[in-house]
């Protein structure tokens, strides 16, 4: 018996030496974000070719957490962890740019005296490919690194919708003309959603800064008539056994334009292009924007905990996942808009059909805090219509 | 008699092996429903004690609907599924035909099914796009089958479907378990004294099978309560079901309403955890006798 737990030991004690010395040779730091199926799949394509490279700073993991299953939990166990001390394994965190602002806000509340400081101020000297970067994040341009961009747009079927209306009062004109034919998905199951109900909100508002400082408390007052827009046009949103039924998750809306139960609905446009390519979406499903105010867009970021142990190895990361052979795979995997010039990358089909898209046209907004409201008293005001 | 001297070897044993399921269950199963029911009292600004939250759940009405809906849904459920269960293993246990050797070999299927597979799977037939309605539209079109929409998604009527669906199969199984204990010379004797088959059925079948019905009931309402899959996918915006509910709380992070949801939810699978644990003993008593 003392020989088997001798033997155990020892194999333990020889374990826990080679995994230190493993650890000298190459650090390894964690990659935490979250999203939808596609981000897991696409950051396990781009760590895999870090990891794959010869003169790599350390080894990436990733840690993946689905959304819908807990992106919340992502914010709140970065700030326990920062508020537990430096040991954890939070290196890098990728989230859109509101995603940032709404962490920040997180930490502030939970007390956490400087709460921009969970995050490293960059030394950008050491990130050399940001020079190719054109896109710039919308909040907190010290800290982060956008490493790819997406938007909402209007997809619909121009198999039924030849012409499709170009500004908001031609799609309500065209809702009333086609009832049952759109759809949006619940806010609370889809950014899709969501964009579609901030963006028709915040376009009642009489300021010019509204989408800019979305995140203002002072707008929640100014909120109804955009309320009202979205009760009005309530009656002519798809319904099956004669109920109004909002789409359940962005899939659910693809779902339905792709059966032609729908013909026109706000969706992603990697999504978008995704469908079209597995051809889950018949071929004449077209993306656009209406002309007087586009759905809302967001760059997607990167930013260094204050936590990790390996900033400088981090800053490695960060300039690969930026480089043109990452970028690439953003594009190959989710069709997801490159944040340096398509001209950087090797023409594919893939990267034509992205290059319609210029970041430089998104309307970005972060809501912030009001998010949640917004989604809240949709809830309640809205999906209680019937 | 001399005690073997093994025996506080035994003991250690038992010991030994009950302590991990015992640690387990104290540790995710006890210390975090302590947690919740002690959160679901909690001011979430100031975690004070309050009551709010529970206030709150009564009065607003997404939360209020959302309990109301809940219960009228898992007592559909169990009705419709039990009903039409126990008609099935009726059929089952009393019929030697080859319809019914069949059906006893297939009905178990939908059990290993992934629930996500067969929510998506009923979704394509029937969606109002789906294959109902696409075979609808070789009909004449003056045919009243014409394009015929079965408007069965997102309301009470596709969550009761998919249930019965889920729920059918194991209340089938459990209840012909009970039946297949009434033995054949017992309904015979009955028979050769002149019972009908409404009496027997009365005063042999039922009382010998209603206990393992009451249990059956008791999990399919239990599974019911806190059904998420389904009624996600397939019901309505509003009102939703508890399970639904409980997410978007979690995910706007009103942990405190999201504890008392829970909590409503355990009282209400307590209601029929009671019934079952009745049940058992009232078995437990006659027993003795």
């Amino acid at each position: 018996m003392k020989k088997a737990l001798l033997f155990v030991l020892a194999i333990a004690a020889v374990l826990s030496v080679c995994s230190t010395v493993l650890a000298a040779d190459l650090p390894t730091i964690n990659f935490w974000t979250t999203g939808s199926q596609n981000v897991q799949d696409v950051f396990a394509e781009v760590i895999k070719a870090y990891n794959a490279k010869e003169d790599r700073a350390a080894n990436v993991e990733l840690q993946f957490i689905l959304s819908g299953t807990g992106e919340t939990s992502m914010r709140s166990r970065y700030i326990a962890a920062y508020k537990a001390g430096n040991s954890t394994d939070f290196d890098i965190l990728g989230e859109n740019g509101m995603g940032f602002l709404q962490i920040v806000q997180e930490a502030e509340q939970e007390g956490i005296e400087n709460p921009e400081g969970i995050f490293v101020d960059l030394d950008f000297s050491k990130i050399p490919n940001l020079e190719n970067v054109k896109m710039v994040p919308c909040i907190y341009p010290e800290k982060l690194v956008p490493y790819r961009g997406t938007t909402v747009v209007f997809d619909y079927d121009s198999a039924f919708v030849p012409e499709p209306p170009q500004t908001w009062d031609e799609l309500v004109e065209w809702m009333k003309a086609n009832p049952g034919r759109f759809v949006y998905n619940d806010p609370d199951t889809g950014g899709a959603g969501s964009s579609f109900v901030t963006a028709a909100i915040y376009r009642m508002i009489d300021d010019p800064d509204a989408f800019k400082n979305a995140s203002d408390p002072k707008y929640q007052e100014m909120w109804d008539a955009g309320f009202e827009w979205l009760a009005e046009i309530h009656p002519y949103i798809y319904s099956s056994g004669g109920h109004v039924q909002y789409a359940v998750k962005n899939q659910g809306s693809l779902d339905l334009l792709g059966q032609g139960e729908v013909w026109m609905t706000p969706a992603w446009a990697d999504g978008t292009l995704t469908a079209l390519e597995n051809k889950t979406l018949p071929e004449t499903v077209k993306m656009y924007q209406l002309s007087d105010l586009s759905l809302t867009g967001s760059d997607v970021d990167m930013a260094v905990c204050a936590t990790s142990q390996h900033v400088d190895e981090a800053y490695d990361f960060l300039n690969f996942v930026i480089s043109p052979e990452a970028q690439q795979i953003f594009v190959e995997v989710m069709k997801a808009v490159p944040v340096i010039d398509t001209s950087l990358l090797e023409q594919t089909a893939s990267v034509e059909a992205v290059s319609l898209l210029n970041p430089a046209d998104f309307n970005i907004v972060s809501t912030g805090a009001n998010d949640a409201l917004l989604k809240e008293r949709w809830a309640e005001e809205i999906a209680t219509l019937n | 008699m001399k005690k073997p001297k093994s025996n506080w070897k035994t003991t250690l044993f038992i010991i030994g092996a009950l302590t991990p399921a015992m640690l387990v269950s104290l540790g995710l199963v006890v210390y975090p429903m302590i947690n919740q029911v002690i959160r679901s009292f909690k001011d979430p600004k100031t975690g004070a004690f309050t009551f709010d939250n529970y206030i709150y759940l009564f009065t607003n009405k997404l939360s209020s609907n959302a309990i109301w809906y809940t219960v009228v849904v898992s007592v559909l459920t169990v009705l419709l599924s039990i009903g039409i269960a126990y008609l099935l293993a009726m059929y089952l246990r009393f019929s030697n035909s080859k319809i019914s050797k069949t059906i006893g070999n297939l009905y178990l299927i939908p059990r290993f099914i992934p629930s996500l597979v067969a929510v998506y799977a009923m979704k394509t037939i029937i969606a109002d796009s789906g294959l109902l309605n696409r075979i609808s539209l070789h009909f004449n079109e003056n045919s009243v089958f014409y394009n015929y929409k079965p408007g069965m998604l997102y309301n009470i009527k596709g969550i009761l479907f998919m249930n019965c669906w889920f729920n059918i199969p194991f209340a089938t199984m459990i209840i012909v378990a009970a039946l297949a204990g009434i033995s054949e010379s017992v309904v015979e004797s009955a028979q050769d004294v002149g019972a009908g088959k409404a009496l027997i059925f009365f005063k042999i079948i039922l009382p010998l099978s209603y206990k393992d019905v009451l249990i059956a009931a008791t999990f399919v309402f239990m599974s019911n309560i806190s059904s998420f899959t389904t009624p996600y996918l397939i019901g309505p915006n509003f009102p939703s079901m508890l399970g639904v509910y409980l997410r978007k709380q979690f995910g706007n992070s009103k942990y405190e309403i999201a504890a008392a949801t829970s909590v409503v939810i355990f009282v209400l699978c307590s209601i029929s955890a009671i019934v079952y644990l009745y049940t058992n003993m009232k078995e437990q008593a006659w027993e003795e006798n």
